[in-house]
């Protein structure tokens, strides 16, 4: 039987999802850095709420690294 | 040395990471500047940023991380919240821009970002015009850092407005007010410190230079020179010329 799969943005681009998962269960298919950063529709997610953050249909995440800066 | 917010510094130029030829000029450059505090950004992720980050990270800097980009109070608050946590840092230079075309920030949704920042724990340096009023009023919402503009980001004119620039440095003496963005020459920076300002803060003026590690260290000294200038006191302007000579004794001379 298929998974169930939500549409989040991420970074923009459409990217679909296992329904029902958490950002810590979701973050290894979306980034392989080491060093980075995650919010949420907008609110930031510290790297302690990972866990608890469940995501749905329609989520903005937006996920950044380290970059030149001025 | 000198202390900025908590903290003792050597040198009184910041510097930024972007726009370098390649990550290893950067870090000759930031090493030529004797800075010790270098701004970085967030963006999302791309490929080929990780040159960049391990060449800063081996320079064992203090990092001023940036909101560059951010529109809102509440962009810049979230972007702050994403930067402390990825550069365990509670420094922040607070960028709000207002205007697109000369990226002049905005001083309304400047002091809310700040207000906020500073109830949640940050050191905020924000990036603002020379009004004294807006920074009057990012005073009284808790800032002890002020980090007015010389010109537009990226424009290399220098002071625009030095008569602004010291009015902000007589009316508010026991701030830390550090002139950012604009400079395009050293001699701009020797400017601002010759004015009494604490420190500058840029970045194209080195990293698009012809040579940059060069021009970093022409600034390393601008800066010395603007500072110890200040220090020792400058002579008062005059109006009409006066002999450095002295005139008694002068040969040839005939009581008419």
């Amino acid at each position: 039987m298929n998974e169930p799969m939500i549409q989040v943005l991420c970074n923009g681009e459409p990217t679909m999802l296992p329904a029902g998962r958490t950002l810590a269960e979701v973050l290894p298919a979306l980034t392989r850095a080491c060093d980075f950063a995650v919010a949420v529709n907008e609110e930031f997610v510290p790297k302690s709420a990972y866990g608890a953050v469940r995501l749905a249909a329609g989520d903005r995440i937006e996920l950044v690294i380290p970059m030149e800066g001025g | 040395m000198w202390r900025l917010a908590d903290c003792e510094l050597d040198s009184r130029l910041l510097i930024g990471s972007s726009l370098y030829p390649s990550p290893h000029i950067m870090q000759e450059a930031i090493r030529a500047s004797g800075a010790d505090v270098v701004t970085v950004a967030l963006r999302r992720q791309q490929r080929g940023g990780e040159a960049f980050w391990d060449a800063l990270r081996e320079l064992g800097v203090r990092l001023l991380p940036n909101t560059a980009g951010c529109h809102s109070a509440r962009e810049a608050v979230t972007t702050a919240q994403m930067a402390r946590e990825l550069f365990g840092t509670h420094w922040i230079k607070l960028e709000v821009i207002g205007d697109d075309y000369n990226l002049q920030p905005d001083p309304f949704g400047l002091v809310e970002a700040a207000r906020e920042l500073i109830a949640q724990g940050f050191e905020v340096f924000p990036y603002c015009t020379e009004d004294l009023v807006v920074c009057e009023r990012l005073v009284a919402a808790g800032c002890r850092i002020l980090m007015p503009w010389g010109a537009p980001i990226g424009t290399a004119r220098g002071l625009l407005n030095p008569y602004g620039l010291r009015t902000l440095r007589e009316r508010l003496p026991g701030i830390a007010l550090i002139v950012d963005a604009g400079l395009g020459v050293p001699s701009h920076a020797a400017q601002a410190l010759e004015l009494g300002y604490d420190a500058v803060l840029l970045n194209t003026a080195i990293a698009q230079a012809a040579d940059p590690v060069a021009m970093a260290a022409a600034f390393r000294h601008a800066v010395l020179a603007g500072r110890l200038g200040f220090e020792a006191g400058r002579m008062p302007e005059r109006d009409l010329a006066q002999p450095s000579t002295p005139v008694v004794g002068t040969p040839f001379w005939q009581q008419t």
